[in-house]
């Protein structure tokens, strides 16, 4: 077969660059293609605990993803990996957030969070790649 | 509106019958799309310049031993986050990805 492909530089930068960085798109290499981003709730009720959110999805295998929460209001946090933010509601406590997924569903967990004194709905934005992790 | 697009397969698959995660490329989905890629050596706040949403973003931090980690508060004892107007950082030797794509829920 032969050997041919498409570059695309950024501009300032020239396609025979042999840096793949001065191209915006080049078919050596895969890029990410992301399903268009999805926005959901979690009820984190009053008295602290543990919560997971489950998103089912219909890849059949395990997916990239990114996720975004509203762990505290205004604030979003890059909650892809495990993070651990401070709380606006009960300062001097830690929420304990990340985010896993399988070949069926992607999982937002809450592994920790303390007593807000009221019921706090988590607000969150996420991106499931139709590029597998497996 | 017809059904038109690009594929690109990797080398050796046919582009017309390969699956969507094996492509190199497809118009079918959008990648994330970088707004601005920068660093900042003290913690506090940068101006995201994304107006009328809340942006996605990544974040690493430089360890001070030639190693760049995933952001993580429990780690470093807090995270990062996005505002309307800014990203707040509270650690040192942020190497941080911002994004156009949305990062809110609105």
């Amino acid at each position: 077969m032969a050997d041919w492909g498409l570059k695309v530089s950024r501009e300032g930068a020239e396609t025979s660059s042999t840096d793949p960085r001065d191209h915006v798109l080049n078919s050596s290499y895969k890029t990410f293609k992301v399903q268009e981003r999805q926005t959901t709730t979690l009820l984190l009720p009053n008295g602290g605990g543990m919560k997971i959110k489950t998103i089912p999805h219909s890849l059949g295998y395990a997916p990239f993803f990114f996720v975004m929460a509203e762990v505290n209001t205004g604030k979003w946090y890059n909650v892809t990996t495990l993070q651990s933010v401070q709380s606006d509601l009960a300062p001097g406590n830690a929420i304990y957030i990340g985010a896993n997924a399988d070949a069926t569903n992607l999982y937002v967990d809450v592994v920790s969070y303390p007593n807000f004194g009221a019921d706090f709905t988590l607000n969150i934005s996420y991106y499931l790649a139709v590029d597998g992790l497996s | 509106m017809a059904h038109w697009g690009m594929k690109i397969s990797q080398p050796g698959q046919d582009v017309l019958t390969a699956a969507d995660k094996d492509l190199v490329y497809t118009t079918k989905y959008s990648g994330m799309k970088i707004k601005t890629h920068n660093t900042k050596a003290t913690s506090g706040t940068v101006a995201h310049d994304v107006s009328g949403y809340i942006p996605m973003f990544m974040n690493f931090i430089y360890d001070g031993a030639s190693k760049y980690r995933y952001e993580n508060g429990s780690y470093y004892g807090d995270s990062s986050y996005a505002g309307t107007t800014n990203i707040t950082f509270p650690n040192a030797d942020n190497f941080y990805f911002i994004f156009i794509d949305r990062g809110d829920d609105s």
